[in-house]
């Protein structure tokens, strides 16, 4: 009990003195830390103020309008990452300037669906709107009463018909599949699935364990490898060359990395978004293409929530989205644009894959459900292909 | 302290008290000790139960609980037990669990005793070293592990040059198992530290009478005396390696090793076609696996009486000479930080100031700071390391006085739902993370009073979340030092008139500052590094680090994950340096 008493003259209180100046230095070091200018080596998108293109119709202005009374603020349920969104929360914000607080919940794709669907069901969700790439998910999503509101955009004149995805639901960007290489422990470049599966087979050894898919049980991997099969004659043949050679991983991330240090020669169907920054970063280590034989494009699809808190401002987002200057934000931020005359610099456009390889080589992925059972027999499928690994399974 | 009495009276005088005992009030017949306890009991349940009761719920139901039309059914556990191939992910898991659990032991005890009872140079910095696994998640570590030892890791290419193999494979379940045991040996290494502390010294002092040399000393009187510690750290880090996630999906994944918690992920959100009865089902299964855990550890302390360690008579602890048993034990201690901390780190932290890092490129011809920069542009990001800062600061508080509440509860009166608190507060430990938080969110969806949708979206329910993951190691490791104090002292609070509370406050509170502390800085750290409740609990402005790092990884930007995971590990390890220093004159009780 003296110690007790003693405490706070004792010799320990100086060092308490420190711990807390400690403390507040380092506090005040990481607020000072805080902020700092993104900058934006692409042109200045131009943005007109409170202006629509002429092709809206009259009306337009009262959704205009409403949305001036519904306080400035938006709320996002997606799974695009805060660099993707920045350049379109800027733009959004400068031509509406009432709009003071866009906030997007990074989830993941599948998530995104399941947390809107709880809060539908409890009384309410605080989203206006819902974008993610998981087509099966989006297509049982949509199907289901009361979770997406009606809504027809004035762009979509304007635009492809894929445009619209799926009744209500709009393709923001359309994100190709890449195939990911290491320049320099490849002995040649490959230009789609087959010419890997035969750089392959001519050097079994160099290549066994070397090459990265995508694990077709998770819903990214299934959507775009089946896509894959379904619209190419080859599809299957091609993967059941290449597929004794693979090893699955089960995110982006982790296949660059290790293609970067080696582990991995080449992966396919790794989506264009987290690839372009890797391959910009590895002064010319790492290398993506388009497959020749079939690239899949998935579209990046949102919609406006049923009871969304917002719902004018979420369809002055969704419009602004689709037009020219939305898309031209939407290519800044690194995703890859649709619409006719984006182009730029660094940007990254769904021409771009079209002049690459071909139209005819574009796989568009749709949004729709697959049965239970197709599913199953289309995995047994697979992994007839993929040998077993030495551990066995 | 001391009291005076005065001279005897004789008999048939007047006995004038020179202390007067406390006087209690019962309204309703009621004692405070009876409140404090049965609330105890009442506020656990409800925090505990409230995940697990829709978790339970949804294992009998056949879609999910947002669907409407439900029926009962129990597709869910005929589908996990005749899934093909689900016996070898139990025995994938059984081993991997065993093998982590005993690796973490082999680690765990021999430094606790070295550092605290041997006299060792750098002491102090080596316990603080060995610690730094365990301030980043497992999913960094791993992903640290691979940048170093994996098939194209640094030291393996490096290894290879000289050598022309590499021994060793990580991408197999002994390789999970030491990774995973570097991660969690810290929890061990606590739990024997804080009890080792508090060692009394004349139980050795007695065996030195008796001839008994040091090494001797150690094997049966030091060792033996660590079971309460062992036992509570080696069921929590066996119940923590079948629930992990990360490091089995890291190492497993590209070479079809699955364990219980991949093979959840894998069926389960992730899945193109989620499944969430047999989640549910596969959730509850784990639950009786732990229950009967906690049964086990329940029969291994029993006869509590014979670990006691600190009685009435104030003792110190005295440092051992081992002579070169010491140095061999340096040796290992050295391998152990340098190969199993240091070097996954140092790449970690590395990475976070390179573009790429690959031993294909000298890494200094690519430093940067845009991972940094990255993090400190976007507010969101910022935000999210002040938020796990104010969840992590406010809940260890709150987690650690409950976990001391809960301990005196269990173990420390004669409440007759004592043994019911323990299991309580030691069941959440192997709760899936995913798992409680999509159960919180069932439980706040449908909460009375509507505290349910107050409380949905902010950081109070991430502290609640993260705090019901903490608690068992909270509860675990002060649970053994209160079981060290001898039931003496409260024998005798009780004779001079203190009820259970009052000898809780003024005779026990101090003794057990200690072991407080040590559970302040863990649930800290635990809290800190947390992520899975928090994807169906938080907003946009309850961001954490560790859904921000999540967030990065998905999208490939992985060396601003090792930023983040560097600011992390700084956090950590200032605050634990911090309290260190704090606590510096306590250990002694």
């Amino acid at each position: 009990m003296q110690a007790l008493k003693s405490r706070f003259t004792a010799p320990g209180s100086g060092r308490r003195r420190l711990a807390v100046a400690v403390v507040g230095a380092f506090a005040l070091s990481s607020l000072a830390a805080c902020g700092g200018d993104d900058e934006s080596p692409v042109a200045e998108n131009k943005i007109t103020v409170e202006g629509v293109p002429d092709y809206y119709p009259a009306e337009y202005q009262d959704v205009i309008d409403a949305s001036k009374e519904e306080g400035g603020e938006l709320v996002i349920y997606s799974n695009t990452s805060e660099e993707n969104w920045a350049p379109i929360f800027r733009d959004f914000k400068k031509k509406f300037p009432w709009v003071e607080d866009v906030s997007a919940n990074d989830l993941d794709s599948d998530e995104v669906f399941q947390k809107i669907l709880s809060e539908q069901s409890t009384g309410g969700s605080p989203a206006d709107l819902v974008v993610s790439n998981a087509a099966v998910a989006w297509a049982d999503f949509a199907e289901r009463d009361g979770t997406l509101m009606d809504y027809e955009s004035p762009e979509l004149g304007e635009l492809p018909d894929f445009a619209q995805l799926l009744p209500n639901v709009y393709a923001m960007s359309t994100d190709p599949m890449t195939i990911a290489y290491n320049t320099e422990l490849m002995s040649e470049a490959p230009t789609g699935i087959a010419s890997l599966a035969d750089i392959a087979e001519a050097d079994p050894d160099t290549y066994q364990d070397k090459i990265t898919v995508r694990d077709p049980e998770s819903s990214f991997g299934f959507t775009v490898t089946h896509a894959f099969t379904e619209a190419n004659a080859d599809g299957w043949s091609e993967l059941e060359r290449v597929l004794p050679f693979t090893r699955a991983e089960t995110s982006s991330g982790t296949q660059m990395e290790k293609i970067l240090a080696g582990e991995y020669l080449a992966g396919f169907f790794i989506s264009g978004g987290p690839a372009f920054p890797v391959v910009d970063d590895s002064d010319g280590l790492v290398d993506v293409v388009y497959p020749e034989d079939g690239t899949p494009i998935l579209p990046r699809g949102i919609g406006i929530a049923a009871d969304a808190p917002h719902p004018a401002t979420s369809k002055l987002f969704v419009d602004f989205l689709m037009s020219e200057e939305g898309q031209f934000a939407v290519a800044e931020g690194g995703l890859s644009a649709y619409r006719d005359g984006v182009e730029g610099e660094g940007l990254h456009t769904y021409q771009e894959v079209i002049d690459a390889v071909g139209e005819e080589k574009t796989i568009f992925v749709n949004y729709e459900a697959v049965p239970k059972d197709e599913i199953q027999s289309w995995l047994d499928q697979f992994y007839s292909y993929v040998e077993p690994a030495p551990e066995d399974s | 302290m001391s009291t005076i009495t005065d001279a005897p009276r004789t008999p048939g005088s007047e006995q004038r008290e020179t202390f007067e005992p406390p006087r209690y009030r019962r309204p309703l017949g009621i004692g405070r000790d009876q409140l404090v306890q049965y609330g105890v009991l009442a506020f656990l349940a409800v925090l505990v139960l409230a995940p697990i009761v829709p978790t339970l719920y949804q294992s009998f139901v056949d879609r999910p609980l947002y669907e409407d039309g439900r029926v009962f059914t129990v597709e869910g556990y005929k589908a996990l037990f005749t899934d093909a191939g689900f016996g070898e992910v139990i025995l994938n898991t059984l081993l991997f669990a065993g093998l982590t659990t005993v690796l973490t032991l082999v680690i765990a005890i021999p430094m606790s005793i070295v550092v605290v009872r041997t006299r060792l140079p750098g002491g102090r910095f080596i316990a603080l070293a060995m610690q730094w696994p365990f301030f980043i998640s497992s999913l960094i570590l791993g992903f640290g592990w691979i940048l170093m030892y994996g098939p194209a890791g640094f030291v393996s290419v490096q290894f290879e040059k000289v050598f022309g193999g590499v021994p060793w494979n990580l991408y197999s379940i002994p390789g999970m198992a030491v990774t995973e045991a570097v991660a969690l040996a810290p929890i061990a290494y606590l739990f024997c530290a804080n009890a080792l502390r508090q060692s009394d010294a004349s139980l050795e002092s007695a065996a030195q009478v008796c001839g008994a040399g040091p090494l001797r000393i150690l094997m049966q009187v030091i060792i033996p005396m660590l079971r309460p510690p062992v036992v509570y750290s080696s069921i929590l880090v066996f119940s923590m390696s079948i629930e992990t996630l990360s490091v089995p999906l890291l190492y497993g994944q590209p070479v079809d090793i699955d364990v219980f918690s991949t093979f959840l992920y894998r069926n389960g959100l992730q899945s193109v076609d989620p499944d969430y009865t047999v989640l549910a089902a596969a959730s509850t299964v784990i639950l009786a696996v732990t229950i009967s855990l906690v049964a086990i550890q329940a029969k291994l302390l029993k006869d509590a009486a014979r670990f006691v360690s600190v009685r009435g008579k104030a003792t110190r602890p005295r440092k051992l000479e081992l002579g070169w048993v010491k140095w061999v034990s340096v040796v290992f201690i050295a391998f152990y930080i340098v190969f199993g901390a240091l070097i996954p780190i140092g790449g970690l932290v590395f990475r976070s100031f390179t573009l790429i890092f690959t031993p294909l490129r000298n890494p200094f011809d690519f430093l940067t700071m845009k991972n940094y920069e990255t993090i400190f542009t976007f507010d969101t990001y910022v935000q999210s390391i002040w938020n796990s800062l104010i969840v992590a600061g406010v809940g260890s508080v709150l987690v650690s006085s409950l976990a001391v509440l809960a301990v005196m509860v269990a173990r420390r009166s004669t409440f007759r739902f004592g043994r019911g608190v323990e299991y309580l507060a030691l069941i959440p430990q192997s709760i899936p993370g995913i798992i409680i938080g999509i159960g919180f969110f069932w439980a706040f969806a449908y909460a009375p009073f509507g505290i349910g949708t107050l409380l949905q979206g902010t950081l109070g329910a991430l502290v609640i979340a993260f705090g019901i993951r903490a608690l068992p190691s909270a509860f675990g490791s002060v649970a053994p030092s209160i079981m060290q104090i001898g039931a003496e002292l409260d024998a005798a609070a009780r004779v001079s008139g203190a009820d259970w509370l009052m000898t809780f406050f003024r005779v026990l509170r101090v003794l057990i500052t200690p072991a407080f502390a040590g559970a302040l800085i863990l649930t800290f750290v635990i809290m800190l590094k947390e992520y899975s409740p928090a994807v169906f609990l938080s907003s946009a402005d309850s961001n954490i680090l560790g859904t921000t790092m999540l967030e990065l990884w998905a999208q490939g930007r992985t060396g601003s994950v090792a930023a983040l995971a560097s600011i992390q590990i700084l956090i950590t390890a200032v605050f634990v340096a911090l309290a260190g220093l704090l606590m510096r004159g306590k250990h002694r009780a």
